[in-house]
């Protein structure tokens, strides 16, 4: 045996060495592997911007534009967040729906808006959405969801890339993230709430204002999100110590203005 | 890595026989075995049990075979739980992957070459012993069943 453990040790030395030795070189710079990624994503991104272009109404409102980037302001300056991450868009969409695309891209649907009752319940909602892009949800779902093939003839072009395109837009949009995704994307939206003086308890409100919606069988932004009561029990959990001082997201007027800008 | 080494009797014709089979068994299910490790282990444990009453040639290097899968089942399992975890998770493509699977290609490649030797070897009546796996098989088979 104690031959064994000689073997064993000496085995065990080579094999990390090597192991080591290896990952000192640049094999991802020699196989030219990050400028495909990084030429990839840049494409698909693109691809899927200009397909929603095509598909939907984008609000250019500029008071409500205005009143969404102030919001998103207020988020990025609280939670040091790069403010060229995140571009926040109006869709002039009766499904009430928002969701994060490629790019740092978040669409809000005008349905959402309306039927949310304060600006704190929209930051909420723009809370989760800008953690699934912090958190490189996005490319997570898609690669599981989707798939890679699909991700990689979509970006190639040719007659498949129009089919893969509208399979990856359908994905984005109508579907959830993973449950444990999910929970990630609600507790860090309760962060940057609550570090921006927004309370985040209004993401509750959200969760609980929707659960009508859903039961009433719209395809809205949380009625494709898993265990709507489990999501309010630990998001319940997770602000009910928080004491902050509130400042007001939006007034009155710009609130009224958000809501009726698709009109 | 692999050495002859003298075993205290002649093996016979069908002992040998036997004892390359325990070698060729992990050979067989290699391509099996790449995506879920665990088969080949399975495998060479199942030949193990299988031949548990036989000789004590025989017994030997069926344990030395199924021993050796142990370090190619980890080593492989952890390349497919990396791999899997860099296409489901965020965790991205590295340096430090690319080159844990170069060895671990690598050490795939050189079992396989040394599992065809030896049960080549094995078959002709010679005892090769393998590196660290021949002296482990050493102190757990017993000479007698």
């Amino acid at each position: 045996m104690k031959r064994f453990f000689l073997h064993l040790s000496l085995s065990l030395l080579l094999f990390g060495s090597l192991w080591f030795g290896l990952s000192q070189i640049n094999w991802i710079g020699i196989l030219g592997l990050d400028i495909l990624t990084q030429k990839t994503e840049q494409k698909l991104e693109d691809l899927l911007w200009d397909a929603i272009q095509d598909s939907e109404e984008i609000c250019d409102d500029t008071q409500a534009n205005e009143a969404l980037q102030s919001m998103w302001t207020r988020m990025c300056e609280a939670n040091q967040l790069d403010p060229n991450s995140v571009q926040v868009h109006l869709v002039n969409n009766d499904e009430i729906n928002a969701f994060a695309m490629p790019g740092g891209h978040i669409l809000i649907h005008s349905g959402l808006v309306q039927t949310l009752e304060s600006p704190e319940e929209l930051a909420g909602v723009l809370g989760h959405e800008v953690a699934h892009v912090q958190l490189n949800h996005i490319s997570k779902k898609l690669a599981k969801e989707v798939g890679v093939s699909i991700l990689l003839s979509a970006a190639g072009g040719g007659s498949a890339a129009g089919e893969a395109i509208k399979e990856i837009l359908s994905q984005l949009s109508s579907s959830a993230y993973d449950r444990s995704l999910e929970k990630e994307a609600d507790l860090k939206s309760v962060e940057y709430l609550k570090n921006a003086g927004i309370k985040p308890s209004a993401l509750i409100g959200v969760m609980e204002k929707l659960e009508t919606e859903i039961q009433s069988d719209l395809p809205s932004w949380l009625g494709s999100h898993p265990d709507l009561s489990e999501r309010k029990e630990y998001l319940k959990k997770a602000t009910e110590n928080i004491v902050l001082t509130e400042k007001p997201v939006l007034d009155s007027a710009a609130w009224e203005g958000l809501k009726t800008a698709c009109d | 890595m692999i050495s002859k080494t003298p075993f205290p009797y002649t093996p016979q014709e069908y002992e040998t026989e036997k004892a390359s089979n325990a070698y060729l068994m992990s050979l067989v299910v290699v391509i099996v075995g790449l995506p879920f490790p665990i088969i080949n282990l399975i495998a060479t444990w199942g030949y193990y049990m299988g031949q548990r009453k036989s000789s004590y040639f025989v017994r030997w290097h069926c344990l030395q075979a199924l021993l050796s899968q142990i370090s190619i089942v980890l080593i492989n399992a952890f390349a497919l739980g990396w791999t899997w975890s860099i296409i489901l998770t965020d965790r991205s493509l590295s340096n430090a992957y690319l080159a844990y699977m170069a060895v671990a290609i690598l050490y795939n490649l050189l079992e396989f070459a040394v599992t065809i030797v030896t049960a080549i070897e094995t078959r002709k009546g010679k005892h090769l012993s393998w590196w660290m796996y021949g002296p482990l098989t050493q102190a757990l088979c017993n000479p007698k069943p």
